[in-house]
């Protein structure tokens, strides 16, 4: 049950704020019981206190009611299993999982909602869980589609331990009816997208797979992974984005870098004598000095040089922890 | 000849949160670099100049003066100073930037800058390149447009082409060369010479870490998310002259030019030129001959007869006067002093002052130097560079204002100044700073101040266990960093207040000599330089110290001549047996300097006889003679437990009067005179060494000085030894006989107070809180042992002030109701000076008090007068809560103008009905009491719960405990203490209804129960009783809160 107006408003606060401040003086006045406030003389106590302590003792002497509001818990939409024994092979699970799909998809299209998120948690023999929550791009309840999406994600699911249990829990939604601007573009296949990012992020794990963002920080090229959300980056046509003008040549990065050995002469780089990139150094900038995150174990620091290869080639290249690499290529 | 690179651009950690190296440290590390000059320029102001100038002289590393200016339109020009009107310029300029801005602000106008421009070198960098200055000046904005190369054809025009060099940087930054690249190229179309600096900011490049936190702080973030903010690398360190030779080996002139410039910076604040304003005399006077006069004239005053012995040593003293050229400093302390008696303003000479005839003689001291044997030399001597010492006691609160406002109101705006006070960080501080930098947990950083909270105690424990305790494990990866930036950013300036009463004045304008800047405190000026600074360079401070008891003792005489009896602190008489057998019994709560647990505990083995007992009684308790193990030979000297003996027969003469225990600076000084053959000049040296706490460096050199002459007497070893000793640890807490004797005076005027004329004394004693060492609510409850009817607040009878009833009654005034407005309450004074209330509504019309302020009163049961009861008085007042609307409370003059028709609408609500609450139970009023006063004129706390704890002994039963028994005590925390000497030790006072007990922690138990100890307000502790010569000290062995829902005490002080 919740109170009649909504918790968390303004004027529910200011309301909440009044009670405690009434119930403060009460305690003063030595009023600690509801038959001590019951006694006190109504008027008496709406003329010092006003209308909310009016409301008060009425409850107090069981002459009003408090208006409470009927709320339904919300309904659970899960299904599960317990095996009678161990299984160790993925096909006894997605045999139950489409079982789950399909009672669920009942479930949900009677009550005119469609799949939202699906959990998945599986228990194994040593009492570990193993969770992971499916966003639907575009909410369904078609079962062939939302089975595919989970049988993709178990197709390289390994573990060291037979499975115990699994269960499987829908969060539905109202289905979206929404119409898109005229130069707004969707995703035909929103399914088909998510099931490729969940086919890489299977195939190489979570970390590499989402959209990179750059961070704010001196340390080149460093960047962190976000998930990638389609079409959360709207143009704010008011504000155009336009890149800076830059007096430096674009750099083209070696993804990975390159390893290099460099010799040097008199503390300079003076030739890469390298598989990739043999050759002598005619000319170079630097050192550029750069570190940082000194507080803790992710502390960096990189000496960084520009070299000018006798081929005609400027690459940038760093010394870290006694190794050279060179990093990209300038154009 | 070769030059050497010169560091023309160091900023200093007076450059507040924009340096992060001491200036001393920059000095130190440019000596070990071989620099033969160096220059420090911190932010808007010249901060930290003095304390480098003194470290680099002292290793022969020429100071040059400048400053980085903060521009109009954000850039920030730096300027060297190259004579000595340059550097008033540079004041001048900055004094004018700062005194229009508020405290920490400063912005100096582009057009302001051609005025002060002269006998200015200014470095055009990158930050003055970019400047698209919104200069204020429309004039000067047109030049900036029209101008083809705007800042630097500025800066051309305003100091010279002369005066102007372009200053070149280079921290291997990708970036920095194309900046430097436009820079040369400016330099040579302007044939403008080239500075190569190293924009240093730290003296090792470990400083970097310090400068990341400090930029953390400034722009309100954390590392982690501070991203470009932080800075590249660690580049900014002082540098040598091969690095920076080797960084600009493509323009080596970049480096000579530095050497070059610095030998045209030939300033030095030595030579300042101050002086200190000369005293209008009457015609026909010269200063000397007026001082003369004066002097003498006084001199016919204090002494019934001048004796032949007062004469000599009067005539010694001037002549010393006349020759060193002081006369004019001692006119203008003396008018000071006359201004503050024409103004009924208490006030008293402290310090080294009162060994001087003269003074005595002014009316400045009221210590008669021949009658005391007090030594001038410690004063004033032929060798002394400085200006003497005079320290004025005066009435803390208005009436000190008032003093420094004259002294404002004389010399100008521009010429006094308080002096600075450096606030550095400390352990508190600096581990909340540091803790916010690394991105810990708020949790963890408010458990740790909760930890090491009251005072900053002194740690017995490892800083990396003081913050696991807080939270963080030992093994966090950032827990390195923090134990290294701890220990690196402790101490470093954090941001400048003003000194409690140094005040500096001059004769010209003092914005020459040192930048002044507003004070947080409406109507003061605080000089950049703190007081060491300022007597290094000879600027003549005037001490105007506010006490307390001081302002106590006046309120006292007023109170006292108000109703008859007048008396005034001399006419106190000096052998008063009652007030010395109060001293005995250690009944001195509120007394002047022995009321603390320390001095109660030595008073009844001290048991002081005559004043000059209480002299050493005020010198005896201080960390210095704790030390050097002097206090218990003196008392066990005293009561002929150890024989007298003396460290050498030669000092029989000096140490006599404290039985051979060297207990005074003087006694130092004449010892070293005595065993080592110290000159004048040397005992100076010892003296300021002893005064100068800034340096241990200093005691160190003087102390070794002192061994090899001793040796050179063939004094023996242990005898050195033993002398030395006493001597360092006076080092730390050197205390004067003159001032001994200046604090006596008031610890014995107090104390007779108490004795004789109790209420005007308590009254006072409340009516200046806060003060001394305890609460409000323990003064009453010591008021009310001494037979004392303390009345309740009452809004019929308080005035805003405690008043005195009658001999045997205070009544206490609405200055210790909480969250009571002064203003309102002086208006209800007023308003029933007009006419008495006949009534709570009568009261309540007429009175435009607060909600809030008219319900602490009917709780604390001030309305009781119109009420039966408290309760009946709380319900009364709620009765106009919705006309809050009509007439909106706490506005006075709408109140006072208009206020008949809201009195009608005020009035209308229905009339007074008899309350249905419940009367307040004594518990209740108790409790009600310290929520609304923090003290309590009914019961203490511990009396309601004493027949619930059987086992617990009274405070005044204490005595009666055996030496050596297991006994339990408790009550309320008044006082919990750790002095830095008592090895971790810490001391802690409990109040019950009966008086004080003292418990002692040992630092393991200590740390066990911190939180207990530090958090809880009510102490049940159980312990070994120690028994000696009435003192009673429990060593506790157990230690835990003594919870009680009718429990509400004062809060505690808590001491170093």
């Amino acid at each position: 049950m919740e109170r009649s107006d909504s918790f968390g408003s303004t004027a529910a606060r200011e309301r909440l704020s009044k009670i405690r401040q009434i119930l403060a003086i009460l305690h003063k006045w030595g009023i600690h019981t509801l038959g001590q406030l019951a006694l006190l003389d109504k008027q008496q106590l709406a003329a010092r206190l006003g209308p909310e302590a009016v409301r008060m003792w009425e409850r107090a002497n069981g002459q009003s009611n408090r208006l409470l509001k009927f709320i339904t818990s919300p309904e659970s939409f899960e299904e599960s299993f317990e095996f009678e024994k161990e299984i160790e092979t993925v096909e006894p699970l997605l045999f139950m999982l489409r079982r789950f799909l399909e009672q669920l998809a009942v479930q949900l299209s009677g009550i005119y909602l469609v799949t939202k998120e699906l959990t998945l948690r599986i228990t194994f023999t040593n009492k570990q869980i193993y969770e992971r929550i499916f966003k639907i791009p575009q909410p369904t309840n078609d079962v062939d589609l939302l089975f595919r999406m989970l049988h993709t994600h178990l197709e390289n699911f390994k573990s060291e331990h037979a499975i115990v249990a699994v269960a499987l829990s829908a969060h539905p939604i109202k289905p979206a009816r929404e119409q898109f601007g005229l130069f707004e573009t969707t995703l035909r296949n929103p399914h088909q997208l998510s099931e490729t990012l969940a086919r890489l992020t299977a195939f190489l794990g979570p970390d590499p797979v989402g959209t990179p963002v750059l961070e704010e920080t001196h340390r080149p090229d460093a960047f962190r992974m976000e998930p990638f959300a389609w079409g959360t980056g709207k143009i704010d046509l008011n504000h155009p984005k336009t890149l800076e003008p830059t007096l430096f040549p674009a750099l083209r990065r070696f993804r990975p870098s390159l390893g290099a050995s460099v010799l040097l002469e008199e503390n300079s780089p003076a030739q890469v004598p390298d598989a990739n990139v043999s050759c002598k150094i005619i000319d170079q900038r630097g050192p550029f000095l750069i570190s940082g995150n000194w507080w803790n174990e992710t502390t960096w620091a990189r000496t960084e040089w520009d070299l000018q290869l006798k081929t005609g080639e400027l690459v940038l290249a760093y010394e870290s922890e006694e190794t050279w690499t060179i990093d990209g290529i300038y154009d | 000849m070769t030059v050497s690179y010169v560091e023309l651009h160091a900023c200093s950690a007076f450059s507040f949160l924009r340096g992060g190296s001491f200036p001393e440290q920059l000095a130190e590390v440019a000596a070990e670099l071989e620099m033969p000059a160096m220059a420090i320029l911190d932010r808007n102001g010249v901060y930290g100049a003095q304390r480098f100038s003194v470290t680099a002289r002292e290793h022969n590393v020429r100071p040059i003066v400048g400053c980085e200016l903060s521009m109009e339109g954000g850039s920030i020009l730096p300027v060297l100073v190259e004579n000595c009107t340059g550097y008033k310029n540079l004041c001048e300029l900055l004094t004018q930037a700062h005194l229009r801005s508020e405290k920490g602000q400063c912005v100096v106008r582009w057009d302001e800058l051609p005025r002060y421009a002269d006998g200015l070198i200014a470095l055009f960098n990158a930050s003055v390149v970019n400047c698209r200055a919104s200069v204020s000046d429309a004039n000067f904005s047109r030049r900036f447009a029209e101008t083809p190369y705007k800042p630097i054809k500025i800066l051309i025009d305003t100091f010279g082409r002369e005066n102007v060099f372009v200053e070149l940087q280079r921290h291997f930054i990708r970036g920095e060369e194309r900046i430097n690249r436009g820079l040369i190229d400016l330099a040579r179309t302007h044939r403008l010479s080239l500075v190569a600096t190293n924009g240093t900011k730290y003296a090792k490049p470990y400083g970097r870490e310090v400068m990341d936190v400090f930029t953390c702080i400034r722009e309100h973030t954390h590392l982690d998310a501070a991203g470009k903010l932080l800075a590249q690398n660690a580049e900014r360190y002082l540098k040598s002259d091969r690095q920076m030779r080797a960084i600009f080996a493509d323009l080596p002139e970049a480096i000579e030019n530095t050497s070059r410039l610095a030998e045209r910076l030939m300033f030095s604040l030595e030579k300042l030129g101050y002086e200190f304003p000369e005293y209008p005399v009457p015609a026909g006077h010269t200063m000397d001959s007026f001082l003369r006069t004066i002097v003498w004239f006084g001199a016919q005053q204090r002494y019934a007869a001048i004796s032949a012995q007062v004469k000599r040593q009067l005539e010694e003293e001037l002549a010393l006067i006349t020759k060193l050229g002081f006369p004019g400093y001692f006119l203008i302390v003396w008018d000071i002093v006359n201004f503050c008696r024409e103004h009924n303003i208490m006030v008293q000479g402290r310090g080294s002052a009162a060994n001087s005839a003269v003074c005595f003689c002014l009316g400045i001291t009221p210590v008669d130097p021949v009658e005391n044997h007090l030594v001038f030399e410690r004063f004033l001597n032929e060798s002394r560079k400085g200006w003497p010492d005079i320290d004025l006691d005066l009435p803390s609160g208005d009436r000190r204002e008032a003093v420094i406002q004259e002294i404002y109101r004389r010399y100008g705006k521009h010429g006094a100044a308080m002096t600075a006070n450096v606030i550095s960080y400390r352990g508190r501080s600096a581990a909340r700073e540091i803790g916010k930098a690394l991105n810990f947990a708020s949790s963890i950083i408010d458990r740790f101040s909760h930890l090491f909270a009251s005072g900053d105690f002194p740690h017995t424990l490892e800083l990396e266990s003081q913050i696991e305790q807080a939270g963080l494990p030992k093994n966090h990866p950032r827990m390195p960093a923090f134990i290294r930036l701890y220990r690196a950013i402790y101490g470093l300036p954090r941001h400048l207040g003003q000194h409690s009463g140094g005040m500096i004045i001059c004769q010209n304008k003092l914005s020459s000599f040192v930048p002044l800047e507003n004070a947080s405190m409406p109507g003061r000026v605080v000089a950049q330089w703190d007081k060491d600074d300022c007597e290094d360079l000879g600027i003549v401070k005037v001490d105007l110290l506010g006490l307390g008891m001081m302002s106590v003792m006046q309120d006292a005489f007023e109170l006292c001549r108000e109703r008859g009896l007048p008396l005034d602190l001399a006419h106190i008489p000096k052998d008063d047996q009652k007030t010395f057998e109060m001293m005995q019994h250690a009944d001195t709560i509120g007394v002047f300097q022995i009321e603390s647990r320390a001095q109660m505990a030595t008073l009844p083995r001290m048991k002081p006889e005559c004043f000059y007992d209480v002299v050493i009684e005020v010198a005896i308790i201080r960390p210095g003679p704790i030390q050097g193990d002097m206090v218990h030979p003196y008392l066990a000297r005293r009561a002929g437990h150890e024989p007298l003996t003396y460290f050498d027969p030669r000092l029989e003469p000096v140490l006599k009067r404290t039985l051979g225990v060297p207990l005074f600076q003087e006694q130092m000084l004449k010892i070293a005179m005595v065993m080592a053959d110290f000159s004048g000049d040397e005992a100076e040296e010892l003296r300021r060494a002893l005064s100068f706490h800034r340096s241990e460096e200093r005691m160190n050199k003087v102390c070794a000085k002192l061994r090899a002459a001793m040796e050179r007497k063939d004094v023996a070893p242990d005898k050195i030894d033993k002398i030395i000793q006493s001597i360092s640890s006076f080092a730390l807490y050197g205390f004067p006989e003159s001032h001994a004797i200046s604090f006596a005076i008031l610890a014995y005027g107090s104390a007779y107070l108490k004795v004789h004329r109790a209420p005007e004394f308590y009254a006072s004693l409340l009516n200046n809180q806060p003060m001394g060492f305890y609460t409000p609510a323990t003064i009453v409850k010591d008021a009310q042992r001494h037979r004392l009817k303390i009345k309740p607040v009452c809004v019929s009878q308080s005035d805003w002030r405690c008043t005195v009833v009658d001999d045997k009654t205070v009544q206490l005034g609405f200055c210790v109701v909480n969250a009571l407005r002064q203003e309102h309450a002086e208006e209800l004074v007023s308003q029933r000076q007009n006419r008495l209330f006949d009534s709570l509504k009568d009261f309540k019309c007429r009175v435009p008090l607060a909600k809030d302020e008219l319900r602490t009163l009917a709780e604390l049961g001030a309305l009781n007068c119109f009420a039966g009861h408290r309760r009946a008085a709380m319900w009364d007042v709620e009765e106009t809560m919705h006309d809050d609307l009509v007439a909106s409370p706490g506005v006075i003059s709408a109140f006072v103008s208009n206020s008949k028709p809201q009195k009608q609408v005020l009035a209308a609500p229905s009339a007074s009905t008899t309350s249905p609450l419940p009367v307040m139970t004594l518990p209740e009023r108790v409790k009600a009491d310290y929520e609304t006063m923090n003290l309590t004129t009914g019961p203490h706390p511990m009396k309601l719960l004493r027949k619930s704890l059987p086992n617990i002994w009274r405070a005044i039963d204490l005595p009666k405990a055996r030496h050596g028994s297991t006994i339990q005590i408790g009550g309320n925390v008044i006082c919990r203490q750790r002095p830095g000497t008592a090895k971790g030790f810490v001391f802690i006072s409990l109040e019950d209804e009966t008086g004080v007990s003292n418990a002692i922690v040992e630092p393991d138990l200590f740390e066990q129960f911190r939180l207990v100890i530090t958090e809880e307000a009510f102490l049940l502790i159980e312990g070994e009783v120690q028994n000696s010569d009435n003192v009673v000290l429990i060593k506790t062995r157990q230690i835990r809160p003594l919870t009680h829902e009718q429990l509400v005490g004062s809060e505690s002080h808590d001491f170093r």
